[in-house]
């Protein structure tokens, strides 16, 4: 066991210093240098330009800079190119912001699937079943923006509450209750935005992964045990279909660092989606690098909780 | 079953718990009409958040618009482009000139010191303006600082100086130098050998002393000199008061190499910044140089917070080496002495401000200002609709749809810049005036203003902004005529083939137009431009760019064939750095590679000149020489817009006291918020100010 | 997948049939635009900028100056105009080919990568790579990137020596290094690992806004970016065949591997390449429209239906054709694949047979 869980690791290790590496060859042997200096307005002189570059580093050779980045970033040193922040404490802030934004989504998003997928499978073929199936389907279809849009026009022209940003500018009145409600508010059409696509998927992979299981003997037999329909679906058929939705649980780690640019922007909420995508377009290194470097580590931490939870999860597997 | 109630009631609630949290919200009524606070704030939207918040460092429009409001300068622009006094009361321009006497020559020093003050003024006008002549001894000066690449100042440099006379004059005389060449002779140049009368001991060699000799040791050396006379009653918003210290320390700010300051350009020519008291500042140039005076805009920087001691305490506290002013806190929190205060930031979400009680011209009469970042566009309009936000970057066709409507305002100005499409001349068959003169005849840029920008853009025919007076409205348009268009191409050696389009030899007329992405009309002006000319025969392809890209190898690496894009200038007619032939080389802004040599001429004589009308006059026949040369499709000169709520108003107290409303009106230059302190939101719709 | 199923299809599952027609018909009008809107003289113009035909409405007349230079069905803008008096109708008819075609042309791209690879990771998983041949592979490629990087020496210094010991990994000296290092399955593995580390929006974003705007560099950014899904199943699929006898026959035969690979075991594996095909399709075309969205999408003057949508939505309030109009087209094409795919995944796995 302990021999798995160490060879495992070692292995994500040597993945995650080729993911460095890798992504700071992607950034670095792009064109397009950084913009805060813009050598187009006329009161940028050249050695200006060139000042600036040799202030950012960007005249060692390419090692060094990898080295210096690297180490600054665990050091906590960097900074941002934008504004001169430190790029921890941005991302912090930003990320804070999108937390309760990708909870409440993916609360929304279990805690509804699994009822619908459930509900689709024990009554497969029904009518609700292909109504949901077909639900599920235009969610997925619709493209995000076109359904934002018209989301907040239809909320805005009938309710007449606000709905973008994190919470109502406008608000007067102090009392806590009255803050925390709306900041529910402000997350609900967002998150549920984000959700629908997961709901959509997660819901029809339960309902295909209960099929599965209730084809198989075990079940058969419960039913000529004479078991009732409730005991055979939620204690026999139910555990054995999760299985694979507990190693899912482990992916939902990489999600923290995620975020939808399209949603952040068009809500207006100051998320880590927009802070990826400023950085991008202002190409801003170490921001850009120091996500990715995030990212890549909770990508391989979240299929490392999975293996783990696999492990114990699944009473076949034994090592 | 417990899991199966689990499973139906655990949903249940939190669609219901989110669903309730609807009623606890208010609604756009509340927030706006039954909400008396919301008239005393002024809340503006904007598509990008702030950079920096430090007006020798910022270069992004959104920093601008909140360093206006923070910070002040020592004068700025009003509604006629005229220069307003803010922090100096009155300012004087004077000019020193001295002059080298050659040791060598038979001409004693005391000679010609003579022949000087004897100039009269009826041959020699410049001399009206003396004031005093004097003979100054040898004497060892140590160089003025001067910033480079290696960016240190001279250490130990010195200039030996020979007997010098010093002139000093009430007003700059641009003729002055010649002037005194014609009193002094041609003999008394003659023999003049810089390198031997004045010598220069310094401990840096090489290219970087010839630098030195070039800019410094001159015969004649004009010195102008402005003295600014600041106001007494100037506070910054920690309560300190503003002082000439807090200006020097800006200029010398902005110069120091460590912060990077996009402005050090503009203070390049300054030789020297002097405290002559606590509310007197003399600023010495190094050179004739007509824009200086507004160069004095940007906003003063409080010494006492940005200074080596304070940035040093700030590194203490931090727990830091050292601090530069570009690392300093001080970006995120600034302090300074114009009408708003600042209070919070909220990255990437609003920046709160509130009216300085202290301003010296009376506080502002909004209590609040908040810059709101909503990132889309359309979600911005529905917002102004609502009431929640004040203004917000409006597009054309949206001030079209609101025009008539009585709750809004809507003001349009020329804007301070032009649209164009620039050819890059050193490719063909851009080389040939002809192959220029006919695709600018192709396009009909009247159809483009009206139909593209609605009306909101004005026809140019030059380089300078059209409501300056350096404009040359005498210069006519080219006119819109394909047919004629395809005779120039002929007559430039192009045939016309069967399937339509142009031919020279084997090559096809073709190339490629680029713009940079995410400016919705310039997009649009290329699908329209490619049309015109797909028309009249010529194969055009086009391409979108992204920005850091377009700048970094399209336009810094001359890459293009034709390009659209737009000039911001400034009021001052100094086109340098667009239109010089030195000025072609890469990342350089004259990247169309226009040289021709009465037009350099021109723009240094403009440069040099003080005198307002000479420059006119030079600026005019600038004008048409570009206008024949067509270096560019000067297309348009584009309005701004704005929609306001049109309930505020200016409010002002006359001289008895009473108040008095008016109507908000932009200035020339598009700046419209120019008495932004005066504006106040009105309850209701004021009945005195309804527009027929 | 044989007749006698197909016609099962249509019985059970109507839903995927008339995705599947859905499909078809989307094709048909795709092919159909193309033929409509292409070269410089097209029958239905979608370049054609009529500033004073500007936002005109669905099914509007055109004004006696257009009718006058062209030809219109029925005379009349079938779909409305755009802000530039451009046609919907025509633009949305090559925006269907183009939207199409980079849609195919990525999975096409990540469906070719993806087998390959995951090919090679399923059946020659268990051959080893020796560790001076690793050694040697990244000196080789570390050289590669510096040389690129302008670091010219070093980098052909690394180079060299990789070459070198490539050459020499045979030699006796060297031979005894060359222990048993990685796995190809392994490697492989790792590196897919890698790819997906980077989460794909974001790097499709760095990419798209690094390189110049074309229609074929998003086609290429998207399917270097999506062909990991398939390889896994490939290699999934391969490693299971791999052990089963008519593989293990066909190696005693004396069959070369390749013609192994290709002409039995592929044909079995290619279910759930075909299903992720399908669906992938349907994500690159989202995924266009949300970089059009963001200004990032294929530039003038192709039309996409993402940059339709995109150019549409500031005129939401004036004309809200624009937005509805590529809006729905989208949700029915996508829809479409997605019902198409669906399908297809029920009929190739075994264990939904009911």
């Amino acid at each position: 066991m302990v021999k798995f869980i160490s060879k495992n690791l070692y292995q994500r290790a040597i993945t995650l210093f080729f993911v460095s590496i890798v992504s700071f060859l992607v950034i670095y042997l792009a064109p397009g240098k950084p913009t805060q200096v813009d050598p187009l307005n006329p009161k940028f002189t050249p050695e200006l330009v060139e000042r600036m570059r040799k202030e950012f580093n960007l005249d060692k050779p390419i090692y060094i800079q990898y080295l210096l980045f690297y180490n600054d970033l665990f050091s906590g040193k960097l900074k941002s190119w934008k504004d001169n922040q430190s790029v921890m404490k941005k991302i912090r802030d930003r990320f804070l912001n999108s937390l309760p934004l990708f909870i409440l989504g993916t609360l929304i998003t279990w805690t509804i699937s699994f009822p619908i997928g459930i509900y689709s499978a024990i009554k497969r073929g029904s009518f609700v079943d292909k109504t949901v199936s077909l639900l599920s389907y235009f969610f997925i279809s619709i493209p995000g923006f076109f359904f934002a849009y018209i989301l907040i026009v239809f909320v805005v022209k009938v309710f007449e509450v606000p709905v973008i940003g994190m919470n109502t500018f406008g608000l007067e009145e102090t009392s806590l209750l009255t803050i925390f409600m709306d900041r529910v508010w402000h997350l609900v059409i967002p998150s549920f935005l984000g959700a629908t696509g997961g709901i959509a998927i997660l819901s029809r992979y339960v309902r295909s992964q209960m099929l599965e299981v209730l084809d198989n003997e075990y079940i058969r037999t419960a039913w000529a045990k004479g078991l009732s329909p409730d005991e055979v679906y939620y204690r026999h058929a139910l555990r054995n279909a999760l299985l694979p939705f507990i190693t899912m649980f482990g992916m939902i780690i990489p999600g923290l660092i995620g975020g939808s640019v399209i949603i952040e922007s068009i809500f207006s909420w100051p998320g880590l989606g927009r802070l990826a995508y400023e950085a991008i377009m202002a190409r801003d290194y170490p921001v850009v690098l120091t996500l990715n470097f995030i990212s890549a580590c909770l990508v391989l931490l979240g299929t490392f909780l999975s293996d783990i939870l696999y492990l114990f999860a699944d009473p076949r597997i034994r090592l | 079953m417990l899991v199966k109630r689990l499973l139906i009631l655990v949903p249940l609630i939190l669609v219901v718990f989110l669903a309730q949290s609807y009623l606890w919200v208010p609604s756009y009524e509340e927030q706006t009409k039954g909400n008396p606070a919301r008239l005393t704030r002024y809340i503006t939207g904007s598509i990008g958040d702030a950079a920096i918040l430090n007006p020798i460092l910022s270069s992004d429009s959104a920093s601008a618009e909140i360093e206006n409001l923070v910070f002040e300068g020592l004068l700025d622009r009003d509604k006629d482009l005229n220069l307003r006094p803010r922090v100096a009361e009155s300012w004087e321009i004077e000019e020193k000139a001295y002059v080298l006497t050659n040791p060598n020559s038979s001409r004693k020093p005391e000679d010609v010191l003579s022949v000087l003050k004897e100039a009269r003024k009826e041959r020699f006008p410049s001399f009206g303006s003396v004031k005093e002549v004097r003979l100054l001894p040898p004497e060892s000066v140590n160089c003025p600082p001067v910033y480079t690449k290696e960016g240190k100042r001279p250490s130990n440099c010195v200039i030996h100086y020979p007997h010098r006379i010093m002139i000093s004059l009430s007003k700059v005389e641009p003729e002055l130098t010649k002037e005194i060449e014609e009193l002094l002779g041609e003999d008394f140049f003659k023999d003049f050998d810089l390198d031997g009368i004045v010598s220069v001991e310094s401990e840096v060699r090489g290219e970087f002393l010839q630098r030195m000799k070039d800019e410094f040791l001159s015969l004649i050396e004009e010195n102008p000199v402005i003295t600014f006379h600041l106001r007494k009653d100037v506070y910054f918003h920690d309560g300190h008061a503003l002082t000439a210290e807090d200006v020097k320390f800006t200029y010398e700010a902005i110069m120091d190499p460590k912060n990077l300051s996009p402005r050090a350009a503009d203070f390049e020519p300054v030789k020297d910044v002097e405290v002559v008291d606590e509310h007197t500042v003399r600023i010495t140039y190094k050179r004739l140089y007509s824009p200086a005076i507004g160069t004095w805009g940007i906003g003063i920087l409080p010494k006492h917070l940005l200074d080596k001691k304070a940035l040093e305490e700030e590194a203490r506290r931090k727990g830091k080496e050292s601090i530069s002013i570009r690392e300093s806190d001080f970006n995120r929190s600034p302090v300074g002495s114009g009408p708003f205060v600042f209070v919070e930031w909220k990255a990437d979400q609003y920046i709160k401000l509130k009216r300085f009680e202290r301003y010296w011209e009376g506080a502002p009469n909004y209590h609040e200002y908040v810059f709101r970042v909503i990132p889309d566009p359309l979600t911005q309009e529905m917002e102004f609709y609502s009431g929640t936000i004040d203004s917000y970057s409006v597009l054309p066709h949206q001030v079209e749809r609101l025009r008539n409507d009585p709750n809004f305002q809507n003001f349009s100005g020329r804007s301070f810049g032009y649209t164009y499409v620039g050819f890059n001349l050193q490719r063909e068959p851009f080389n040939d005036i002809r192959v220029r003169k006919a695709l600018a005849m192709a396009i009909d840029v009247e159809k483009i203003i009206k139909y593209v920008v609605y009306g909101q853009g004005e026809r140019i025919t030059g380089p300078f902004p059209i409501q300056t007076p350096y404009y040359n409205h005498d210069v006519n348009p080219v006119p819109y005529d394909p047919k004629r268009a395809v005779e120039l191409l002929m007559e430039a050696g192009y045939e016309r083939q069967p399937d339509g389009f142009f031919k020279k030899g084997d090559k096809r007329l073709a190339f490629t137009l680029i713009t940079n992405s995410g400016n919705d009309i310039r997009k649009a002006i290329l699908a329209i431009v490619q049309d015109y000319w797909r028309a009249i025969g010529v194969d055009v392809r086009t391409d979108l760019v992204e920005w850091s890209v377009f700048v970094q190898e399209k336009v810094g690496k001359r890459d293009f064939d034709a390009l659209i894009l737009g000039w911001m200038m400034g009021v001052e007619p100094d086109l340098y750095q667009i239109w010089h032939s030195s000025q072609t080389g890469p990342f350089q802004l004259n990247f169309v590679g226009f040289k021709n040599p009465l037009a350099d001429e021109l723009i240094l004589k403009i440069r040099k000149e003080y005198d307002e009308e000479k420059r006119i006059e030079y600026c005019h026949r600038l004008h048409e020489v570009i206008a024949q040369e067509q270096p560019y499709i000067f297309l348009y000169c584009p309005r701004w817009t704005a929609l306001l709520d049109s309930r505020i108003v200016i409010m002002e107290r006359s001289e008895d006291g009473k108040i008095q409303y008016r109507n908000i009106t932009p200035s020339k230059t598009g700046n419209y918020m120019y008495d932004f302190n005066k504006w106040i939101k009105l309850r209701e719709k004021s009945l005195l100010l309804d527009r027929g | 997948m044989r007749m006698g199923e197909g016609y099962k299809l249509i019985r059970n599952d109507w839903v995927g049939f008339l995705g599947l027609c859905l499909f078809l018909c989307f094709l048909g009008i795709s092919v159909l635009g193309l033929l409509l809107t292409r070269g410089s003289e097209p029958i239905l113009d979608p370049k054609k900028v009529r500033l004073h035909e500007k936002l005109k409405p669905p099914m509007c007349k055109a004004s006696p100056e257009t009718i006058a230079n062209e030809k219109l069905p029925f005379g009349r803008f079938l779909l409305g105009t755009d802000d530039l008096g451009r046609d919907v109708f025509a633009r949305m008819l090559q925006g269907a080919y183009v939207s199409m075609s980079v849609g195919f042309v990525s999975v096409g791209i990540s469906v070719l990568i993806g087998v390959i690879i995951g090919g090679i990771s399923g059946y020659y998983g268990d051959r080893n790579i020796g560790l001076i041949t690793f050694l040697s592979l990244l000196l080789l490629i570390a050289g590669i990137i510096l040389i690129i990087s302008s670091n010219r020496s070093l980098g052909l210094l690394l180079s060299c020596l990789g070459v070198i010991s490539l050459l020499l990994k045979k030699t006796r000296f060297l031979k005894q290094m060359d222990r048993q290092f990685i796995d190809v399955d392994s490697f492989i593995m790792r590196i897919v690992d890698i790819m997906l580390c980077f989460p794909s929006f974001f790097l499709i974003l760095t990419v798209v806004v690094v390189l110049p705007p074309s229609i074929y560099n998003i086609m290429i950014v998207i399917g270097v970016t999506s062909w990991m899904g398939t390889a896994r199943f490939v290699r999934a699929e391969f490693l299971a065949l791999r052990e089963l006898d008519f593989v293990k026959a066909a190696k005693l035969l004396g069959l070369s591997d390749m013609k192994i690979i290709f002409v039995h075991m592929l044909p079995n594996a290619i279910g759930p390449v075909l299903v992720s095909a399908t669906l992938g399709v349907a994500s690159a075309i989202l995924v266009e429209a949300g970089l059009s969205f963001l200004g990032l999408g294929v530039p003038p003057p192709h039309a996409t239906w993402g940059n339709i949508l995109s150019d549409g939505k500031n005129y939401l309030f004036d004309a809200p054709w624009l937005t509805f109009i590529p809006g729905f087209t989208i949700m029915l094409v996508v829809l479409s694949f997605n019902l198409f795919g669906e399908a297809l995944r029920d009929m190739v796995n075994p264990k939904l047979k009911s």
